[in-house]
């Protein structure tokens, strides 16, 4: 029953470390980042640029009917090789698109921006449009424009409206573009840190005999272990819920987050607490937490693209993390939140008893 | 002349351990698999879940233009659409007809491109290819190939700063930096030797992950002047937080404050639109990104590499001397 006493006074240590000051310092910031920086709604139009090939009478009359729904024109100057380029800017639902005077503007604003450009010639010649593309677009791609620009869309407008569209969930809730940030902020700052931070006290503690003095005491290395980790846990928790709540309001289940948020902690500070019982000094231990650190940064990455389906990253443990954040945010799968939950207590559960045993077994960090 | 033999010997030391090598190795093992992994970006934008053998006529046309995929009953299709990417059904509406099934959270451009397709099925239009004239300047890296291999660049370069932080730190807990006092050896030669080691590692381990991953046609000299900035950032990073700190965890503290703009400025690269850049234009990160993402993409001339660079050191430079004299009063 030495356990609350070991977690209070590592939390009391905790307290008055610069760590800790530093934990509140980064939730405030990103915070800060997030309502006051970071805008409600990502701007995703993409930008292309156009040119028409036509007499200039021609030309305007084209342009107007293609950009009428997109407003009036602003007039830019755009910046290219050390040449100022005059443009028309239209701005749609989907795209800005910049309409330049001439076949080379067009062309060298493409390949130095690396954006779409369309050259536009006469309705009926063959062809009637150039793209310029970059060179990754797949052959379906292609496939996809050329159908695109073979009728007259706007003859198949009517038909296209007046499909039925039938939604499987009703009224399914999506996170706002500055929420959809929390996943990957969550999930890295506060669950995979963990590995680093308690790999770092571990280390510290064998260099400062910690350890050894531990084997003089009636104190259990689980105990200690488990110690250290709930304050790192606990300290996690609280930065969590500074940076989610004030974004979020009262739209998250918070239950199910914090809930994550401990069983992501125990399980990546389970992992830290073994690997820092194979290393005498930090720089060692801290090649290996860097080089599992970034594989397991990688589904918070990918789950900043939008509409990405890579099934490979399910192999990461933390896709299962960052997936179940997304779903406390969007209060929506509990049983799916639970399942991870109990997949990483079981994660956990299996690798502190591990490096329990390691520590006692081998003295390790008592030789010094 | 001290500084140079004190890296050596260090780097030395370092190779003598198997673990030493793993940090280069996994990011670029890492790099190898995103280049295998990562799709041919850039397709349609268009992905459709169908019934296997319900229309194959309808199966053989939609796979021309937009990616496909089949499933045996309903319920599997259903479970498709309801994951988290973007993709909606066609099935039929049992009058007959064809009904699109969504999830119900796919942005309206999804939406309006599988109805214009299903239209042009229904109408039977066909592409006309010489409607369309093709250019391309042979970029065939895609685009999220691109984005994942920039960050992994520049999170080799953080992790590299901590590297620094580390073994500062370690040599302070160690109390060789006190020896080191009443030795001829001054003692930034000591530390700066010393921090070597984590520059390298940053320098051959961003290059090699641009190998590995597959970017044999970018311009090399660009890629190391662009490493050889962002190295910079992880040299500066790394001294600055292994001198202020005493033990590990200040330093992983002090290290955990520089990964905010890290972050953030990767964030603001990628999702803020460009009339907010300006933002984040204090961040050497912010220009390192921009510096090697501009070279993976081939999009980047000398002029704009040239500034990124410059603006990346510049604005590592001002932090460290702005940063240096509270330091400076920690050490004596």
């Amino acid at each position: 029953m030495k356990l609350l006493p070991s977690i209070r006074r590592e939390l009391t240590l905790l307290s008055r470390s610069i760590y800790f000051y530093s934990e509140i310092a980064v939730a405030v910031i990103c915070l800060v980042v997030l309502l006051f920086v970071m805008p409600e709604h990502f701007d995703a139009r993409a930008t292309e640029y156009a040119f028409i090939d036509l007499p200039r009478e021609q030309a305007e009359a084209m342009e107007e009917a293609l950009f009428a729904d997109a407003g009036p024109a602003e007039g830019v100057t755009l910046k290219n090789r050390g040449h100022e380029i005059p443009a028309r800017l239209y701005t749609t639902d989907m795209k800005y698109v910049y309409v330049v005077d001439n076949r080379a503007s067009l062309s060298a604003l493409c390949e130095d921006t690396g954006h779409i450009g369309t050259l536009l010639h006469e309705p009926g010649a063959d062809p009637a449009y150039e793209y310029f593309l970059q060179g990754n677009e797949t052959a379906r791609y292609k496939e996809y424009v050329t159908l695109l620009l073979s009728s007259d869309f706007n003859e198949l407008l009517d038909a296209a409206d007046k499909q039925e569209v039938r939604a499987l969930e009703e009224n399914p809730r999506k996170l706002a573009d500055r929420q959809s940030v929390l996943p990957l902020m969550l999930s890295v700052n506060c669950v995979l840190m963990g590995i680093l931070v308690t790999a770092g006290y571990i280390v510290e503690d064998k260099k400062t005999k910690v350890i050894k003095a531990l084997r003089v005491t009636p104190s259990r290395m689980g105990v200690y272990l488990t110690a250290k980790m709930s304050a790192v846990t606990l300290t996690s928790l609280a930065v969590g819920l500074i940076i989610t709540a004030p974004v979020m309001g009262g739209g998250a289940n918070y239950f199910l987050l914090c809930l994550i948020i401990v069983c992501g902690s125990f399980f990546t500070v389970s992992i830290g607490a073994l690997l820092a019982s194979f290393f005498e000094d930090i720089g060692k231990a801290f090649t290996a937490v860097f080089a599992i650190l970034v594989v397991l940064m990688i589904p918070g990455i990918l789950s900043m693209i939008a509409g990405l389906n890579a099934p490979w990253v399910k192999v990461i443990p933390s896709y299962y993390i960052v997936e179940s954040v997304k779903e406390s945010l969007l209060d929506r799968d509990a049983g799916y939140v639970l399942l991870c939950c109990a997949g990483l207590a079981a994660g956990g559960l299996i690798l502190m008893p591990l490096s329990a045993r390691r520590y006692k077994a081998a003295g390790i960090g008592v030789g010094g | 002349m001290k500084t140079i033999r004190i890296f050596l010997r260090d780097l030395k030391g370092t190779f003598r351990q198997f673990i030493a090598v793993w940090i280069i190795v996994v990011p670029v093992v890492l790099a190898f698999i995103i280049g295998l992994a990562t799709p041919g970006a850039s397709d349609t934008p268009i992905r459709i879940a169908l019934l296997r053998g319900e229309n194959p006529a309808q199966a053989s046309y939609m796979e021309i233009y937009a990616g496909v995929e089949l499933f045996n009953d309903m319920a599997a299709l259903e479970k498709r659409v309801l994951e988290r990417d973007d993709i909606a059904a066609i099935v039929p509406d049992g009058a007959g007809g064809y009904v699109i099934l969504t999830q119900g959270n796919e942005p309206d451009y999804i939406i309006s491109a599988v109805k214009a397709l299903k239209t042009y099925w229904e109408q039977g239009v066909l592409a006309d290819p010489s409607k369309v004239l093709f250019h391309d300047f042979g970029r065939t890296d895609p685009p999220l190939k691109i984005t994942l291999v920039t960050a992994l660049v520049l999170i080799v370069t953080v992790m590299s700063g901590m590297l620094i932080s580390i073994n500062i730190v370690d040599e302070k807990v160690d109390r060789t930096i006190r020896a080191i006092r009443v030795s001829p050896v001054p003692l930034t030669s000591f530390v700066v030797g010393k921090s070597l080691t984590g520059v390298v590692n940053s320098l051959v381990c961003g290059a090699l992950c641009v190998l590995a991953a597959g970017f044999f046609g970018v311009d090399f000299p660009q890629v190391l002047l662009i490493l050889l900035s962002a190295s910079f950032i992880s040299f500066v990073v790394g001294f600055m937080a292994g001198l202020s700190s005493n033990d590990f965890i200040s330093a992983m503290a002090s290290l955990k404050l520089l990964l905010v703009p890290f972050v953030a400025s990767i964030l603001a690269a990628e999702l803020i639109s460009a009339g907010w850049q300006w933002l984040f234009y204090w961040s050497p990160f912010y220009w390192a990104y921009d510096g090697v993402k501009g070279v993976l993409t081939q999009t980047a001339r000398w002029s704009t590499v040239l500034r990124d660079t410059g603006l990346t050191m510049a604005l590592s430079f001002v932090a460290y001397l702005l940063f240096y004299p509270g330091i400076k009063r920690k050490l004596v």
